[in-house]
Protein backbone atom coordinates (compact mmCIF):
# COMPACT_ATOMS: atom_id res chain seq x y z
CA UNK A 1 0.00 0.00 0.00
CA UNK A 2 1.45 3.81 -1.11
CA UNK A 3 2.69 5.79 1.95
CA UNK A 4 0.26 9.05 3.02
CA UNK A 5 0.61 11.75 1.62
CA UNK A 6 -1.78 13.41 3.78
CA UNK A 7 -3.18 12.87 7.03
CA UNK A 8 -6.12 14.81 8.67
CA UNK A 9 -6.60 13.63 12.44
CA UNK A 10 -9.72 15.78 14.19
CA UNK A 11 -9.11 19.36 12.02
CA UNK A 12 -11.27 21.91 13.49
CA UNK A 13 -11.59 25.51 12.77
CA UNK A 14 -13.63 28.25 14.26
CA UNK A 15 -14.01 31.64 13.48
CA UNK A 16 -13.31 34.47 15.89
CA UNK A 17 -15.91 35.21 18.90
CA UNK A 18 -16.06 35.74 22.25
CA UNK A 19 -16.81 32.46 23.13
CA UNK A 20 -14.39 30.56 21.39
CA UNK A 21 -16.47 31.69 18.11
CA UNK A 22 -18.87 29.65 15.56
CA UNK A 23 -17.35 26.31 14.18
CA UNK A 24 -16.77 26.73 10.55
CA UNK A 25 -14.84 22.82 10.42
CA UNK A 26 -15.93 20.74 12.92
CA UNK A 27 -13.73 17.37 13.56
CA UNK A 28 -12.22 16.48 10.13
CA UNK A 29 -10.38 13.02 9.80
CA UNK A 30 -8.76 12.47 6.15
CA UNK A 31 -6.35 10.17 4.48
CA UNK A 32 -4.80 10.73 1.15
CA UNK A 33 -2.65 8.17 0.17
CA UNK A 34 0.64 9.01 -2.48
CA UNK A 35 -0.96 9.03 -5.93
CA UNK A 36 -4.09 9.17 -4.82
CA UNK A 37 -7.59 11.21 -5.81
CA UNK A 38 -9.90 12.22 -3.36
CA UNK A 39 -12.97 14.68 -4.28
CA UNK A 40 -15.01 16.29 -1.35
CA UNK A 41 -18.71 17.48 -2.58
CA UNK A 42 -20.87 18.56 -0.35
CA UNK A 43 -23.43 21.56 0.83
CA UNK A 44 -22.90 25.19 -0.26
CA UNK A 45 -21.22 26.68 2.84
CA UNK A 46 -20.67 23.57 4.52
CA UNK A 47 -16.79 24.37 4.84
CA UNK A 48 -15.31 22.49 2.02
CA UNK A 49 -12.69 25.33 1.08
CA UNK A 50 -11.63 25.96 4.78
CA UNK A 51 -10.41 22.53 4.35
CA UNK A 52 -8.68 23.34 1.23
CA UNK A 53 -7.23 26.12 2.95
CA UNK A 54 -6.66 24.41 5.68
CA UNK A 55 -4.91 21.38 3.94
CA UNK A 56 -2.62 24.28 1.95
CA UNK A 57 -1.57 26.54 4.89
CA UNK A 58 -3.42 29.25 3.26
CA UNK A 59 -6.00 29.63 6.30
CA UNK A 60 -6.88 33.39 6.49
CA UNK A 61 -4.87 35.08 10.06
CA UNK A 62 -8.33 35.38 12.17
CA UNK A 63 -9.41 31.57 11.75
CA UNK A 64 -8.29 29.30 14.64
CA UNK A 65 -7.59 25.91 13.73
CA UNK A 66 -7.04 22.54 15.73
CA UNK A 67 -5.91 19.21 15.33
CA UNK A 68 -3.72 17.87 12.73
CA UNK A 69 -2.77 18.25 8.84
CA UNK A 70 0.27 15.95 8.70
CA UNK A 71 1.61 16.15 5.51
CA UNK A 72 4.53 14.41 4.01
CA UNK A 73 4.92 13.78 7.64
CA UNK A 74 5.21 17.12 8.74
CA UNK A 75 2.17 19.21 10.56
CA UNK A 76 1.37 22.27 8.20
CA UNK A 77 -0.98 23.66 11.38
CA UNK A 78 2.15 23.96 13.46
CA UNK A 79 4.42 25.55 10.53
CA UNK A 80 5.61 29.16 10.67
CA UNK A 81 3.90 31.53 8.28
CA UNK A 82 7.59 31.25 6.44
CA UNK A 83 7.46 27.35 6.58
CA UNK A 84 4.22 26.79 4.71
CA UNK A 85 5.45 29.41 2.06
CA UNK A 86 8.19 27.58 1.12
CA UNK A 87 5.43 24.74 0.44
CA UNK A 88 3.94 26.05 -2.23
CA UNK A 89 4.65 25.40 -5.54
CA UNK A 90 7.68 23.46 -4.21
CA UNK A 91 4.97 20.34 -2.76
CA UNK A 92 1.90 21.72 -2.80
CA UNK A 93 -0.26 23.48 -5.70
CA UNK A 94 -3.56 25.07 -5.11
CA UNK A 95 -5.68 25.61 -7.71
CA UNK A 96 -8.07 28.38 -6.80
CA UNK A 97 -11.84 29.43 -7.72
CA UNK A 98 -11.48 31.94 -9.85
CA UNK A 99 -7.92 31.19 -12.06
CA UNK A 100 -7.17 34.97 -13.20
CA UNK A 101 -6.50 35.31 -9.51
CA UNK A 102 -3.76 33.53 -9.35
CA UNK A 103 -2.09 35.01 -12.30
CA UNK A 104 -0.41 38.07 -12.60
CA UNK A 105 -2.12 40.45 -14.31
CA UNK A 106 0.80 42.32 -15.43
CA UNK A 107 3.03 39.62 -16.82
CA UNK A 108 1.87 36.90 -20.21
CA UNK A 109 1.29 33.56 -19.24
CA UNK A 110 3.56 31.74 -21.12
CA UNK A 111 6.10 33.64 -19.13
CA UNK A 112 4.50 33.04 -15.87
CA UNK A 113 5.11 29.41 -16.67
CA UNK A 114 8.38 29.54 -17.82
CA UNK A 115 9.18 31.25 -14.14
CA UNK A 116 8.08 27.97 -12.40
CA UNK A 117 10.70 25.86 -14.48
CA UNK A 118 13.38 28.65 -14.04
CA UNK A 119 12.79 29.34 -10.19
CA UNK A 120 11.38 25.89 -9.26
CA UNK A 121 12.96 23.64 -11.61
CA UNK A 122 16.54 25.71 -11.98
CA UNK A 123 16.10 25.29 -15.70
CA UNK A 124 17.68 26.95 -18.35
CA UNK A 125 15.85 30.28 -20.02
CA UNK A 126 15.95 28.28 -23.40
CA UNK A 127 14.97 24.67 -21.57
CA UNK A 128 11.82 26.54 -19.51
CA UNK A 129 10.81 28.06 -23.12
CA UNK A 130 10.83 24.23 -24.56
CA UNK A 131 9.06 22.91 -21.69
CA UNK A 132 6.79 25.88 -21.87
CA UNK A 133 5.61 25.21 -25.45
CA UNK A 134 5.41 21.04 -24.58
CA UNK A 135 2.60 22.06 -22.20
CA UNK A 136 0.86 24.38 -23.58
CA UNK A 137 0.75 22.21 -26.59
CA UNK A 138 -0.47 19.16 -24.90
CA UNK A 139 -2.79 21.53 -23.11
CA UNK A 140 -4.40 22.75 -26.48
CA UNK A 141 -2.79 25.99 -26.40
CA UNK A 142 -0.13 27.44 -28.71
CA UNK A 143 3.01 29.35 -26.62
CA UNK A 144 3.34 31.26 -29.47
CA UNK A 145 -0.25 32.89 -29.55
CA UNK A 146 -1.87 32.61 -26.30
CA UNK A 147 0.96 32.23 -24.57
CA UNK A 148 1.81 35.92 -25.72
CA UNK A 149 -1.37 37.20 -24.12
CA UNK A 150 -2.16 38.50 -20.35
CA UNK A 151 -4.50 36.65 -18.53
CA UNK A 152 -7.22 39.39 -19.19
CA UNK A 153 -6.98 38.77 -22.68
CA UNK A 154 -7.93 34.89 -22.70
CA UNK A 155 -11.09 34.04 -21.69
CA UNK A 156 -11.75 31.60 -17.63
CA UNK A 157 -11.25 27.83 -19.80
CA UNK A 158 -7.79 29.03 -21.24
CA UNK A 159 -6.66 31.01 -17.88
CA UNK A 160 -7.78 27.42 -16.27
CA UNK A 161 -5.48 25.49 -18.82
CA UNK A 162 -2.54 28.05 -18.38
CA UNK A 163 -3.02 27.19 -14.53
CA UNK A 164 -3.04 23.64 -15.05
CA UNK A 165 0.40 24.44 -16.76
CA UNK A 166 1.94 25.52 -13.88
CA UNK A 167 0.78 22.77 -11.84
CA UNK A 168 2.29 20.56 -14.15
CA UNK A 169 5.42 22.38 -15.07
CA UNK A 170 6.14 22.44 -10.57
CA UNK A 171 7.69 19.97 -8.81
CA UNK A 172 4.42 20.36 -6.18
CA UNK A 173 3.19 16.15 -6.26
CA UNK A 174 -0.21 17.39 -4.16
CA UNK A 175 -2.76 19.58 -6.13
CA UNK A 176 -5.36 21.35 -4.05
CA UNK A 177 -8.44 22.22 -6.94
CA UNK A 178 -10.91 24.44 -5.41
CA UNK A 179 -14.41 24.43 -7.68
CA UNK A 180 -11.90 24.20 -10.85
CA UNK A 181 -15.19 23.50 -13.06
CA UNK A 182 -17.34 26.18 -11.70
CA UNK A 183 -19.13 28.26 -14.21
CA UNK A 184 -17.46 26.41 -16.83
CA UNK A 185 -19.78 25.19 -20.14
CA UNK A 186 -20.31 21.10 -20.09
CA UNK A 187 -17.12 20.48 -22.52
CA UNK A 188 -14.95 22.80 -20.74
CA UNK A 189 -16.17 21.38 -17.40
CA UNK A 190 -15.09 17.68 -19.23
CA UNK A 191 -11.64 19.07 -20.76
CA UNK A 192 -11.01 20.77 -16.69
CA UNK A 193 -12.41 17.01 -15.32
CA UNK A 194 -10.22 14.89 -17.83
CA UNK A 195 -6.96 17.39 -17.06
CA UNK A 196 -7.63 16.58 -13.27
CA UNK A 197 -7.00 12.78 -14.05
CA UNK A 198 -4.21 13.46 -16.11
CA UNK A 199 -2.46 15.13 -13.21
CA UNK A 200 -3.26 12.24 -11.12
CA UNK A 201 -1.98 9.57 -14.30
CA UNK A 202 1.28 11.82 -14.20
CA UNK A 203 1.98 10.73 -10.43
CA UNK A 204 0.21 13.75 -9.02
CA UNK A 205 -1.82 13.24 -5.74
CA UNK A 206 -5.40 15.34 -6.34
CA UNK A 207 -7.58 16.80 -3.96
CA UNK A 208 -10.41 18.43 -5.03
CA UNK A 209 -13.32 19.94 -4.31
CA UNK A 210 -16.52 20.03 -6.09
CA UNK A 211 -20.54 20.45 -5.87
CA UNK A 212 -21.02 18.97 -9.22
CA UNK A 213 -21.87 15.27 -8.82
CA UNK A 214 -20.92 14.61 -12.50
CA UNK A 215 -17.77 15.91 -11.96
CA UNK A 216 -16.91 13.51 -8.79
CA UNK A 217 -18.57 10.36 -10.63
CA UNK A 218 -15.86 11.13 -13.59
CA UNK A 219 -12.90 11.73 -11.34
CA UNK A 220 -13.60 8.59 -9.74
CA UNK A 221 -11.09 8.08 -6.57
CA UNK A 222 -12.11 8.13 -2.66
CA UNK A 223 -14.53 10.63 -1.69
CA UNK A 224 -15.94 12.21 1.50
CA UNK A 225 -19.73 14.54 1.74
CA UNK A 226 -19.54 17.17 3.79
CA UNK A 227 -22.80 18.50 5.08
CA UNK A 228 -22.75 21.60 8.61
CA UNK A 229 -19.06 21.37 9.04
CA UNK A 230 -18.71 17.69 9.07
CA UNK A 231 -17.65 15.04 6.97
CA UNK A 232 -20.65 12.80 7.04
CA UNK A 233 -19.85 10.03 4.46
CA UNK A 234 -16.66 8.70 2.87
CA UNK A 235 -15.56 6.18 0.50
CA UNK A 236 -14.67 4.92 -3.11
CA UNK A 237 -16.46 7.47 -5.37
CA UNK A 238 -18.31 5.00 -7.35
CA UNK A 239 -19.64 3.33 -4.22
CA UNK A 240 -20.77 6.21 -2.31
CA UNK A 241 -22.17 7.95 -5.71
CA UNK A 242 -24.14 4.50 -6.47
CA UNK A 243 -25.22 3.57 -2.85
CA UNK A 244 -25.21 7.00 -1.18
CA UNK A 245 -25.98 5.62 2.67
CA UNK A 246 -25.96 9.00 4.49
CA UNK A 247 -29.53 11.41 3.90
CA UNK A 248 -27.79 13.90 2.52
CA UNK A 249 -26.38 12.48 0.09
CA UNK A 250 -29.03 10.98 -1.44
CA UNK A 251 -31.25 14.26 -0.95
CA UNK A 252 -27.91 15.58 -3.23
CA UNK A 253 -29.24 13.10 -6.21
CA UNK A 254 -33.39 13.65 -5.81
CA UNK A 255 -32.44 17.00 -5.88
CA UNK A 256 -30.89 16.94 -9.41
CA UNK A 257 -32.65 18.22 -12.23
CA UNK A 258 -32.93 14.78 -13.74
CA UNK A 259 -34.21 13.49 -10.78
CA UNK A 260 -37.09 16.10 -10.53
CA UNK A 261 -35.55 18.76 -8.83
CA UNK A 262 -36.13 18.19 -5.26
CA UNK A 263 -34.46 20.35 -2.71
CA UNK A 264 -33.89 19.31 0.66
CA UNK A 265 -36.85 20.49 3.23
CA UNK A 266 -35.61 22.69 5.60
CA UNK A 267 -36.85 20.27 8.44
CA UNK A 268 -35.10 17.54 7.27
CA UNK A 269 -31.63 19.07 7.24
CA UNK A 270 -32.63 20.19 11.00
CA UNK A 271 -33.17 16.48 11.65
CA UNK A 272 -30.46 15.22 9.77
CA UNK A 273 -27.81 17.27 11.50
CA UNK A 274 -28.75 14.94 14.69
CA UNK A 275 -27.79 11.87 12.22
CA UNK B 1 -46.39 54.86 -14.63
CA UNK B 2 -46.54 51.60 -16.38
CA UNK B 3 -48.30 48.79 -15.60
CA UNK B 4 -48.36 44.99 -17.09
CA UNK B 5 -51.93 45.69 -17.59
CA UNK B 6 -51.14 48.79 -19.73
CA UNK B 7 -48.57 46.50 -21.33
CA UNK B 8 -50.45 43.62 -22.29
CA UNK B 9 -52.98 45.94 -23.31
CA UNK B 10 -50.54 47.23 -26.05
CA UNK B 11 -48.99 44.55 -27.03
CA UNK B 12 -50.94 41.14 -26.06
CA UNK B 13 -48.81 38.74 -23.44
CA UNK B 14 -45.26 40.10 -24.98
CA UNK B 15 -42.88 41.70 -22.09
CA UNK B 16 -39.81 42.34 -23.91
CA UNK B 17 -39.16 41.77 -27.99
CA UNK B 18 -35.72 41.84 -29.77
CA UNK B 19 -35.47 42.05 -33.08
CA UNK B 20 -32.46 41.53 -35.43
CA UNK B 21 -30.17 42.32 -32.92
CA UNK B 22 -26.83 42.03 -34.19
CA UNK B 23 -23.24 42.80 -32.04
CA UNK B 24 -19.73 42.48 -32.55
CA UNK B 25 -16.85 42.16 -29.80
CA UNK B 26 -13.46 43.21 -29.68
CA UNK B 27 -11.21 40.96 -26.68
CA UNK B 28 -8.43 39.47 -27.82
CA UNK B 29 -6.41 42.75 -29.01
CA UNK B 30 -8.00 44.91 -31.89
CA UNK B 31 -9.65 41.20 -33.70
CA UNK B 32 -13.44 41.86 -33.61
CA UNK B 33 -15.62 38.98 -33.73
CA UNK B 34 -19.33 38.39 -34.44
CA UNK B 35 -21.50 37.67 -31.54
CA UNK B 36 -24.91 38.30 -32.22
CA UNK B 37 -26.26 38.38 -35.79
CA UNK B 38 -29.57 38.95 -36.70
CA UNK B 39 -31.26 37.47 -33.62
CA UNK B 40 -34.95 37.54 -32.38
CA UNK B 41 -36.23 36.67 -29.38
CA UNK B 42 -39.97 37.56 -27.70
CA UNK B 43 -40.79 36.86 -23.86
CA UNK B 44 -43.99 36.55 -22.57
CA UNK B 45 -45.35 37.70 -19.42
CA UNK B 46 -44.89 35.25 -16.68
CA UNK B 47 -42.88 33.17 -18.81
CA UNK B 48 -38.93 31.55 -18.37
CA UNK B 49 -37.40 31.29 -21.27
CA UNK B 50 -33.73 29.15 -20.70
CA UNK B 51 -30.68 30.01 -22.52
CA UNK B 52 -27.27 27.75 -22.61
CA UNK B 53 -24.52 27.93 -24.86
CA UNK B 54 -20.98 27.32 -24.55
CA UNK B 55 -18.71 29.87 -22.45
CA UNK B 56 -18.33 33.21 -24.96
CA UNK B 57 -20.91 32.71 -27.08
CA UNK B 58 -22.88 35.59 -25.75
CA UNK B 59 -25.64 34.42 -23.33
CA UNK B 60 -24.20 37.12 -20.88
CA UNK B 61 -24.20 40.52 -23.40
CA UNK B 62 -27.38 39.12 -24.58
CA UNK B 63 -29.17 39.74 -21.54
CA UNK B 64 -27.44 42.50 -20.93
CA UNK B 65 -28.63 43.99 -24.28
CA UNK B 66 -32.70 42.86 -23.33
CA UNK B 67 -31.75 45.09 -19.83
CA UNK B 68 -30.62 48.08 -21.93
CA UNK B 69 -27.00 47.83 -20.35
CA UNK B 70 -25.29 46.98 -23.60
CA UNK B 71 -26.26 49.15 -26.68
CA UNK B 72 -26.38 46.61 -29.80
CA UNK B 73 -25.14 47.57 -33.31
CA UNK B 74 -28.24 46.68 -34.80
CA UNK B 75 -31.67 45.79 -34.67
CA UNK B 76 -33.70 46.71 -31.60
CA UNK B 77 -35.83 46.14 -28.29
CA UNK B 78 -39.19 46.54 -27.40
CA UNK B 79 -40.03 47.35 -23.50
CA UNK B 80 -43.94 46.97 -22.71
CA UNK B 81 -44.75 46.97 -26.55
CA UNK B 82 -42.93 50.02 -27.25
CA UNK B 83 -39.84 50.58 -29.19
CA UNK B 84 -36.57 51.48 -26.27
CA UNK B 85 -35.34 54.13 -28.19
CA UNK B 86 -38.90 56.16 -28.41
CA UNK B 87 -39.51 56.14 -24.51
CA UNK B 88 -38.81 59.75 -23.04
CA UNK B 89 -36.80 60.22 -20.10
CA UNK B 90 -39.53 59.55 -17.59
CA UNK B 91 -40.96 56.94 -19.17
CA UNK B 92 -37.39 54.96 -18.67
CA UNK B 93 -37.44 56.43 -15.49
CA UNK B 94 -40.47 54.56 -14.77
CA UNK B 95 -39.62 51.26 -16.78
CA UNK B 96 -35.77 50.74 -15.70
CA UNK B 97 -36.50 49.34 -12.37
CA UNK B 98 -38.77 47.19 -14.14
CA UNK B 99 -36.36 45.34 -15.99
CA UNK B 100 -33.67 43.26 -13.67
CA UNK B 101 -30.92 41.21 -13.48
CA UNK B 102 -29.64 38.60 -10.69
CA UNK B 103 -25.70 37.60 -11.07
CA UNK B 104 -23.93 34.51 -11.14
CA UNK B 105 -21.63 35.84 -8.09
CA UNK B 106 -24.67 37.33 -6.07
CA UNK B 107 -22.45 39.23 -3.93
CA UNK B 108 -22.14 41.89 -6.76
CA UNK B 109 -25.72 42.74 -5.55
CA UNK B 110 -24.63 43.68 -2.32
CA UNK B 111 -22.54 46.49 -0.82
CA UNK B 112 -20.16 44.64 1.22
CA UNK B 113 -20.09 46.94 4.27
CA UNK B 114 -23.42 47.69 4.49
CA UNK B 115 -26.15 45.22 5.86
CA UNK B 116 -28.81 43.63 3.62
CA UNK B 117 -31.65 45.67 5.45
CA UNK B 118 -29.52 48.83 5.34
CA UNK B 119 -29.47 47.63 0.62
CA UNK B 120 -33.07 47.27 0.85
CA UNK B 121 -34.19 50.11 2.02
CA UNK B 122 -31.80 52.29 -0.10
CA UNK B 123 -33.07 50.63 -3.23
CA UNK B 124 -36.47 51.05 -1.85
CA UNK B 125 -35.80 54.82 -1.02
CA UNK B 126 -33.52 55.50 -4.50
CA UNK B 127 -36.60 54.65 -6.48
CA UNK B 128 -39.49 56.33 -4.34
CA UNK B 129 -41.07 53.43 -3.57
CA UNK B 130 -41.55 53.31 0.30
CA UNK B 131 -43.91 55.35 1.75
CA UNK B 132 -41.97 56.26 5.27
CA UNK B 133 -40.48 54.02 7.73
CA UNK B 134 -42.88 51.32 8.67
CA UNK B 135 -43.85 50.73 4.60
CA UNK B 136 -40.19 49.93 4.01
CA UNK B 137 -40.31 47.55 6.99
CA UNK B 138 -43.40 45.68 5.62
CA UNK B 139 -42.30 45.49 1.73
CA UNK B 140 -38.78 44.26 3.30
CA UNK B 141 -40.82 41.49 5.47
CA UNK B 142 -42.74 40.48 2.59
CA UNK B 143 -39.59 40.24 0.72
CA UNK B 144 -38.09 38.02 2.82
CA UNK B 145 -41.17 35.90 3.24
CA UNK B 146 -41.49 35.72 -0.45
CA UNK B 147 -37.70 34.20 -0.74
CA UNK B 148 -38.45 32.07 2.04
CA UNK B 149 -35.53 33.53 4.00
CA UNK B 150 -35.67 34.13 7.76
CA UNK B 151 -36.76 37.62 8.83
CA UNK B 152 -33.15 37.85 11.25
CA UNK B 153 -31.04 37.79 8.23
CA UNK B 154 -31.49 40.74 6.83
CA UNK B 155 -29.35 42.70 9.52
CA UNK B 156 -26.09 40.18 8.55
CA UNK B 157 -23.95 41.70 6.20
CA UNK B 158 -23.48 39.99 3.11
CA UNK B 159 -20.29 38.02 4.27
CA UNK B 160 -22.32 36.53 6.78
CA UNK B 161 -24.68 34.42 4.84
CA UNK B 162 -24.58 31.37 2.43
CA UNK B 163 -24.30 31.30 -1.17
CA UNK B 164 -28.15 30.16 -1.20
CA UNK B 165 -29.06 32.89 1.63
CA UNK B 166 -27.42 35.64 -0.35
CA UNK B 167 -28.65 34.35 -3.74
CA UNK B 168 -32.12 34.45 -2.67
CA UNK B 169 -31.76 37.83 -0.98
CA UNK B 170 -30.63 39.28 -4.45
CA UNK B 171 -33.76 37.77 -5.72
CA UNK B 172 -35.88 39.69 -3.57
CA UNK B 173 -33.90 42.98 -4.08
CA UNK B 174 -35.12 43.07 -7.54
CA UNK B 175 -38.39 41.78 -6.41
CA UNK B 176 -38.93 44.78 -4.19
CA UNK B 177 -38.86 46.59 -7.63
CA UNK B 178 -41.53 44.68 -9.07
CA UNK B 179 -40.12 43.89 -12.30
CA UNK B 180 -41.92 42.75 -15.75
CA UNK B 181 -38.44 41.30 -16.79
CA UNK B 182 -35.67 39.60 -14.90
CA UNK B 183 -32.02 38.33 -16.22
CA UNK B 184 -31.14 35.60 -14.02
CA UNK B 185 -27.43 34.67 -15.30
CA UNK B 186 -26.48 31.50 -14.13
CA UNK B 187 -27.67 32.19 -10.69
CA UNK B 188 -27.41 28.41 -9.56
CA UNK B 189 -23.85 27.22 -10.84
CA UNK B 190 -21.87 28.00 -7.23
CA UNK B 191 -24.89 26.34 -5.44
CA UNK B 192 -24.78 22.76 -4.12
CA UNK B 193 -27.39 20.78 -6.21
CA UNK B 194 -30.23 20.88 -3.16
CA UNK B 195 -29.49 25.13 -2.70
CA UNK B 196 -29.51 25.10 -6.80
CA UNK B 197 -33.17 23.30 -7.19
CA UNK B 198 -34.34 25.87 -3.94
CA UNK B 199 -33.19 29.09 -5.61
CA UNK B 200 -34.58 27.28 -9.22
CA UNK B 201 -37.74 26.51 -7.48
CA UNK B 202 -38.50 29.79 -6.35
CA UNK B 203 -38.00 31.89 -9.43
CA UNK B 204 -40.23 29.17 -11.08
CA UNK B 205 -42.59 29.99 -8.31
CA UNK B 206 -42.14 34.00 -8.62
CA UNK B 207 -42.58 34.17 -11.95
CA UNK B 208 -45.94 32.43 -12.23
CA UNK B 209 -47.41 34.36 -9.13
CA UNK B 210 -45.95 37.35 -10.35
CA UNK B 211 -46.45 37.01 -13.64
CA UNK B 212 -42.96 37.87 -14.60
CA UNK B 213 -41.14 37.31 -17.85
CA UNK B 214 -37.47 35.51 -17.23
CA UNK B 215 -34.76 35.08 -19.34
CA UNK B 216 -32.67 31.86 -17.19
CA UNK B 217 -28.91 31.59 -18.39
CA UNK B 218 -27.29 28.57 -17.65
CA UNK B 219 -24.88 25.73 -18.49
CA UNK B 220 -26.94 23.07 -17.27
CA UNK B 221 -29.23 21.46 -19.89
CA UNK B 222 -31.08 19.44 -17.40
CA UNK B 223 -31.72 22.35 -15.11
CA UNK B 224 -33.05 24.21 -18.08
CA UNK B 225 -35.64 21.63 -19.73
CA UNK B 226 -37.52 21.38 -16.35
CA UNK B 227 -37.30 25.56 -15.22
CA UNK B 228 -37.80 26.85 -18.60
CA UNK B 229 -41.25 27.19 -21.01
CA UNK B 230 -38.61 27.45 -24.04
CA UNK B 231 -34.64 26.87 -24.27
CA UNK B 232 -32.57 27.71 -26.94
CA UNK B 233 -28.85 27.35 -27.57
CA UNK B 234 -26.87 30.28 -28.75
CA UNK B 235 -24.47 29.41 -31.21
CA UNK B 236 -23.21 31.23 -33.74
CA UNK B 237 -24.53 34.39 -32.85
CA UNK B 238 -28.40 32.69 -33.42
CA UNK B 239 -30.57 30.74 -31.35
CA UNK B 240 -31.61 27.51 -31.50
CA UNK B 241 -34.28 26.14 -30.17
CA UNK B 242 -34.26 22.81 -27.81
CA UNK B 243 -36.56 20.98 -26.44
CA UNK B 244 -38.33 22.13 -22.95
CA UNK B 245 -40.25 20.22 -20.63
CA UNK B 246 -42.25 22.39 -18.91
CA UNK B 247 -45.58 23.13 -20.73
CA UNK B 248 -46.18 26.76 -22.23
Amino acid sequence: MKKRMLEVNDLTVRAPGPTGGKILVDGIDLVIRQGGLFTLIGETGSGKSIVAQALTGTLPEELSPSGRVCFDGVDILRLSAHERRSLWGRKLFLLPQEPERALDPTMKVAAQVEEIFKVLRYSSRRKAREETRRLFARLGLSASNEGRRYPCQLSGGMNQRVLFAMALASPANFIVADEPTKGLDPLLKRRVTDLLGELNRLGKTVFCITHDLLVARRLGGNLAVMFRTRIVEKGPAEIVLERPSHPYTQGLFQALPENGLHPIPARMLQEMQGV
Amino acid sequence: MFEPAQATARDKRTCIVAENISKTFSRRGSHTKPLLQGLDLRIAFGEIVGITGASGSGKTTLGDILLGLVRPEGGRIQWAGRDRTSLTRAELRDLRPKYQKIYQDPFRSFPPWLTIRETLTDVLAYHGLTRGPSDTERRLRRAAREVMVPEDLLDRSPGRLSGGEIQRLALARALLLEPFFLVADEPTSRLDPSVQALVARLIMRVAGERNMAVLFISHDAELLKVVCHRVFALEKGKLHARTAWRRT
